[in-house]
C-alpha cells in the first residue's frame, strides 16, 4: 500500500514536472509569408506572430476588451482624439524600451499607404498617433470613431528599429510571451518562451512550440493521429470523431448569401424573404456541419461582437410561405443566378449547392455556378456595381465591432452591399459617430432589424473553424479567432 | 564505327543547335507563364480582405508595381529574367530567386532519390523477368507496373502515411526534419516510375534476347551473363534512358507537385501550388522558369548520353 502511494507520488511528480515544461507541435495549413504582423492579412501569420507581438488592448476569450500593453482602456479626449497610457518599463525582446514613441511609430506605420498593409481596411478610421510623454500616446481619428478601442485591440506594436531596417519580417522583435528561435523556411518555425516577458503569470506551460505547415487536410489528420502533432487547424466536421479532441467556437465565420436588392427578381422584398424562408438552416447546421455550426440570429454579427442583438429572430424554415411569397411577387418559375467559391471556406460549395436545391424546391430555377477564387473575387467586385447574381460568401470580423460589417454589407455604397435604403445607411453612419455605447447599440439593433426584415442577405449560420487536439493538450477557441500559445495547457 | 564519322565531326554544331532550341523553349515557356498568370486573376484582389474597397486595391496595385500597362510589365519581365532577376515574391516579400534556390534542393533530393530507388529495384526486376518470362519475377514486375500506373500518387501517398506513420508508427507522417522523413515521399514518387522502368526494360530485353546477334553470340559460346549484361542490356538501355529522362522531367514538372503537397515537403512543387493559391505571379514565374531551365539542361544531357550509347543518332 505504502509502495503504491510512493509510486503514485513519484508518478504525479513526474507528471507535474512534465507539465511545467512542455513542447508542442502545431500544424497549420500554410506557412506565414512574413512574421511582420503589420503587413499581411493571413491566419497562419497571425497564429505565429501574435505570440511574439502584443497589442495595446486585447480580448478575453469571450470577447471583452481589456488592457494589455495599456494600463486601461483608451480615454476619449474630444470627438477625434483618444489618449492611451502605457504600462511603464515595457521592453521589446531585444531589450529596447517599448515606449509611447514606439507605439506611435507602430500606429503610423500601419496606416501609411507606403507600408501597403493588407490590414489597412481595419484601420482606415485612424489618422495618426503621437507620443505625448514616455507612456502617453494620442491617437487622432479621421472622424468620430467609437470603434477605436476595438481597432487598437488588433493593431500590433512592433519594434521601430526592426521595422525601419526591414528585418522585422524575418527577425521579429516584439514584446510578447514568445520569441522566434528558428525559422527553417518551408519546414518549421520554432518559438520559445520569452524569459523576460512582463506578465509571466498569464502564460501557460508551453515552453517551446514548433509550427509545421501541412496543406493537405488528410496529412494533417494523419499527423495528429500518429502523434506527430498536438494541434491542427481546419479539421473537417466528418473527421472530428477520428481525433482525440475537436473544438470550435461558433460565430468566428458566418456563411451567408448576399442578395441584390437593386436589380432583377431580388429587387422585390418578397422574393428576398422567400429565399430566406426556403432554407432549412437547422438541417444545414446539423447535417452539413455535423453540429459544428448554429442558426444565425438573422444578422451578420455573432455573439460577443459589439452591436450583436440576440432578440432578432431568424427566418424560420417555411417552404410553403416561401412558395407563396414567390408566387405573390410573380417570381415563381423564374430563374436566378447563384455563384459560390469552392474550397475557400469550410464546405462552401456544398452549402451553396444545398441552398440552390432549397430555392429550386420553393419554385425557382437556379443557375448555380462554382467559381475559381479569382473569378469569384471578380464577380464579388462587380457585384459592388450591382449585377443580378446572388453570391454565397462567408464573413469574419476580427474587430468584433458592428461598424466594419454593417458598413460593408448593409449600408448603401458599402463595398459588398446592394440596396438603396437611406434610413439604414443613416443609422449605420450615426452609430459610427455615437460615443455612448448604449445609444450606439440601440442604433445597431434598429439597423439589424431593418436588414433582417428587408432580407438584404440570406442569413444562414454561425460557423467556425474546427481545431483538432491531441489528448495531452487543452485549448479553448476564442471569439477573436486567435490561437495564442499562452492559452494552451499541456497535461502530461 | 570510325571515330571520324558524321556524329563526331558534328558534335559542336549538334550541341549548339540543341542549346539554341533550349533557349527558345525557355523563352516560350516563360512567355506562356506571363500570359497565363495574368489570366488567372488579379493578385491585388486576392491579397486583400474580401470586403476591401476599390481605393485599397488601387493603393496596393501601385505599391506592387502592377498598375502599369501589360506590355510594359512584359518588357520589364523579359529584361529581368535575362539577368535572372525575378523580383520579390508578392507573398513572401523577398527575392523569388532565393525562394526557388532554397526549395530546389528539396525537389532534387526527392527526384534523384526516387529515380535511384526505381533503377536499383526496377533494373534487376526487369532482367529477372526478361530471363524467365511468366515466372514469379515477371509477375511481380507486371503487378508493380500496373499498380504504379493505376494508383494515383495522391492516394498512394495517403495510404503509405496511414500504414507507416499512423498504424505502424515507423516513419514521420510529413515534413523534412530527418532523413526518415524522405522515405515515404521517395517511395511514393518511385513506385510508379519503378513499374514503368521495369516494364519497358523487360520488353526491350526480351526483344534483344530474341534477336539474331544474341543468338549468334550464344552460339559462339559467349557466357550467358555477359551476353545479357553487356550486349543485350546496352542496346535495351537506349529506350530505358529515354524513359528515365522522361520520368525525371515528369517528376520535376508534375509528380512532385502532388507528392510534396501530400507530405508537406518543402520543394518547388509545393512552392508552385502555394504561389498559385496566393496568386503570387512573381514567384510562379520564377518556379516555372527554373523548372523549364532544368528540363532543357536535362534534355541536353540526355542527347549526349544517347550519342554515347548509340552513335547512330545524328544531328
Amino acid at each position: 500500500m505504502r509502495l503504491n502511494q510512493l509510486l503514485g507520488l513519484l508518478l504525479s511528480a513526474s507528471v507535474l514536472s512534465a507539465a511545467q515544461a512542455a513542447d508542442i507541435t502545431l500544424a497549420l495549413g500554410t506557412e506565414p509569408s512574413t512574421l511582420d504582423p503589420q503587413t499581411a492579412q493571413d491566419g497562419s501569420e497571425r497564429a505565429v506572430s501574435r505570440n511574439i507581438f502584443e497589442t495595446l488592448l486585447t480580448r478575453t476569450p469571450a470577447g471583452e476588451l481589456v488592457p494589455q500593453l495599456a494600463t486601461a482602456l483608451p480615454r476619449q479626449i474630444d470627438a477625434t482624439t483618444w489618449e492611451v497610457t502605457l504600462r511603464p518599463d515595457l521592453k521589446f525582446s531585444d531589450g529596447k524600451p517599448l515606449d509611447a514613441a514606439a507605439v506611435a511609430a507602430s500606429i503610423n506605420r500601419i496606416v501609411d499607404p507606403k507600408t501597403a498593409s493588407r490590414q489597412r481596411p481595419f484601420f482606415l478610421g485612424i489618422k495618426q498617433a503621437e507620443a505625448v510623454d514616455a507612456v502617453t500616446v494620442k491617437v487622432h481619428t479621421n472622424g468620430a470613431d467609437p470603434a477605436l478601442p476595438a481597432r487598437l485591440s488588433w493593431l500590433t506594436i512592433v519594434s521601430p528599429a526592426a521595422a525601419a531596417d526591414g528585418s522585422l519580417s524575418q527577425k521579429p522583435v516584439g514584446s510578447g510571451p514568445y520569441v522566434l528561435t528558428e525559422w527553417s523556411k518551408g519546414n518549421r518555425i520554432v518559438l520559445t518562451k520569452n524569459p523576460n516577458y512582463w506578465n509571466p503569470k498569464a502564460v501557460g506551460n508551453v515552453d517551446r512550440a514548433t509550427y509545421r505547415f501541412v496543406a493537405e487536410p488528410g496529412t494533417r489528420l494523419s499527423g495528429l493521429r500518429a502523434g506527430d502533432f498536438d494541434f491542427i487547424t481546419n479539421l473537417l466536421p466528418e473527421d472530428t470523431k477520428r481525433v482525440a479532441k475537436a473544438v470550435t467556437l461558433k460565430g468566428t465565420d458566418l456563411p451567408f448569401v448576399s442578395l441584390n436588392a437593386l436589380k432583377g427578381l431580388t429587387a422585390d422584398v418578397r422574393v428576398r424573404q422567400a429565399l430566406n424562408y426556403a432554407v432549412d438552416k437547422e438541417a444545414l447546421a446539423n447535417d452539413l456541419y455535423g453540429g459544428y455550426a448554429s442558426v444565425s440570429h438573422g444578422q451578420l454579427l455573432a455573439p460577443g461582437w459589439f452591436g450583436y442583438d440576440a432578440s432578432i429572430k431568424p427566418y424560420p424554415y417555411d417552404p410553403k410561405r416561401a412558395t407563396e411569397l414567390l408566387k405573390a411577387a410573380g417570381a415563381h418559375g423564374k430563374s436566378i443566378d447563384l455563384y459560390a467559391p469552392s474550397g475557400r471556406w469550410l464546405k462552401d460549395k456544398e452549402l451553396a449547392e444545398t441552398i440552390a436545391a432549397y430555392w429550386e424546391a420553393a419554385g425557382l430555377k437556379v443557375n448555380f455556378r462554382v467559381l475559381a477564387w479569382a473569378e469569384y473575387l471578380d464577380a464579388l467586385n462587380k457585384n459592388r456595381v450591382p449585377t443580378e447574381a446572388q453570391i454565397s460568401s462567408s464573413h469574419s470580423n476580427q474587430l468584433l465591432d458592428a461598424d466594419r460589417t454593417l458598413s460593408a454589407y448593409y449600408a448603401e455604397g458599402g463595398v459588398a452591399a446592394a440596396n438603396d435604403n437611406a434610413e439604414l445607411k443613416k443609422l449605420i453612419e450615426d452609430a459610427r459617430q455615437e460615443a455612448d455605447p448604449a445609444k450606439r447599440q440601440a442604433l445597431y439593433s434598429k439597423a439589424l432589424q431593418i436588414g433582417r426584415d428587408q432580407a438584404y442577405l440570406v442569413f444562414l449560420l454561425d460557423g467556425g473553424e474546427i481545431f483538432g487536439l491531441s489528448k495531452r493538450v487543452d485549448f479553448s477557441p476564442r471569439v477573436d479567432g486567435l490561437i495564442p500559445l499562452k492559452d494552451f495547457r499541456v497535461t502530461d | 564505327m570510325s571515330p571520324t564519322d558524321q556524329g563526331g565531326r558534328g558534335l559542336p554544331r549538334f550541341l549548339l543547335g540543341r542549346f539554341l532550341q533550349g533557349l527558345l523553349v525557355v523563352l516560350g515557356v516563360t512567355t506562356i507563364v506571363f500570359v497565363v498568370t495574368r489570366l488567372i486573376g488579379d493578385p491585388v484582389q486576392a491579397m486583400l480582405p474580401v470586403d476591401a474597397s476599390a481605393e485599397d486595391r488601387a493603393v496596393l496595385a501601385r505599391a506592387l508595381g502592377m498598375d502599369g500597362p501589360i506590355w510594359l510589365q512584359y518588357l520589364h519581365y523579359l529584361r529581368d529574367i535575362a539577368s535572372f532577376q525575378f523580383g520579390d515574391s508578392l507573398w513572401q516579400h523577398r527575392p523569388a530567386v532565393d525562394i526557388v534556390l532554397e526549395r530546389l534542393s528539396g525537389t532534387l533530393t526527392l527526384c534523384l532519390g526516387a529515380l535511384t530507388v526505381a533503377v536499383l529495384l526496377g533494373v534487376p526486376l526487369a532482367i529477372a523477368a526478361a530471363l524467365k518470362p511468366g515466372q514469379w519475377a515477371d509477375r511481380i514486375s507486371v503487378f508493380l507496373s500496373l499498380s504504379g500506373l493505376s494508383l494515383p500518387q495522391f492516394w498512394l501517398g495517403l495510404l503509405l502515411i496511414l500504414l507507416f506513420a499512423v498504424t505502424l508508427n515507423w516513419l514521420p507522417s510529413s515534413g523534412s526534419d530527418t532523413a526518415a522523413s524522405a522515405v515515404l515521399p521517395i517511395m511514393t514518387l518511385a513506385l510508379p516510375a519503378l513499374g514503368r522502368i521495369a516494364m519497358m526494360l523487360r520488353s526491350a530485353l526480351i526483344d534483344e534476347l530474341n534477336s539474331q546477334y544474341v543468338r549468334t553470340a550464344r552460339a559462339k559460346g559467349l557466357r550467358s551473363r555477359r551476353v545479357v549484361l553487356v550486349h543485350a542490356l546496352r542496346n535495351a538501355a537506349v529506350p530505358t534512358v529515354a524513359l528515365l529522362g522522361w520520368e525525371f522531367a515528369a517528376m520535376l514538372a508534375g509528380h512532385t507537385v502532388v507528392v510534396e503537397t501530400v507530405f508537406a515537403w518543402p520543394g518547388l512543387g509545393q512552392t508552385a501550388v502555394q504561389a498559385i493559391e496566393r496568386q503570387d505571379l512573381v514567384l510562379l514565374q520564377a518556379v516555372v522558369f527554373f523548372i523549364a531551365f532544368l528540363i532543357v539542361i536535362l534534355n541536353f544531357c540526355l542527347d549526349i548520353v544517347y550519342r554515347v550509347l548509340d552513335r547512330r543518332i545524328a544531328v
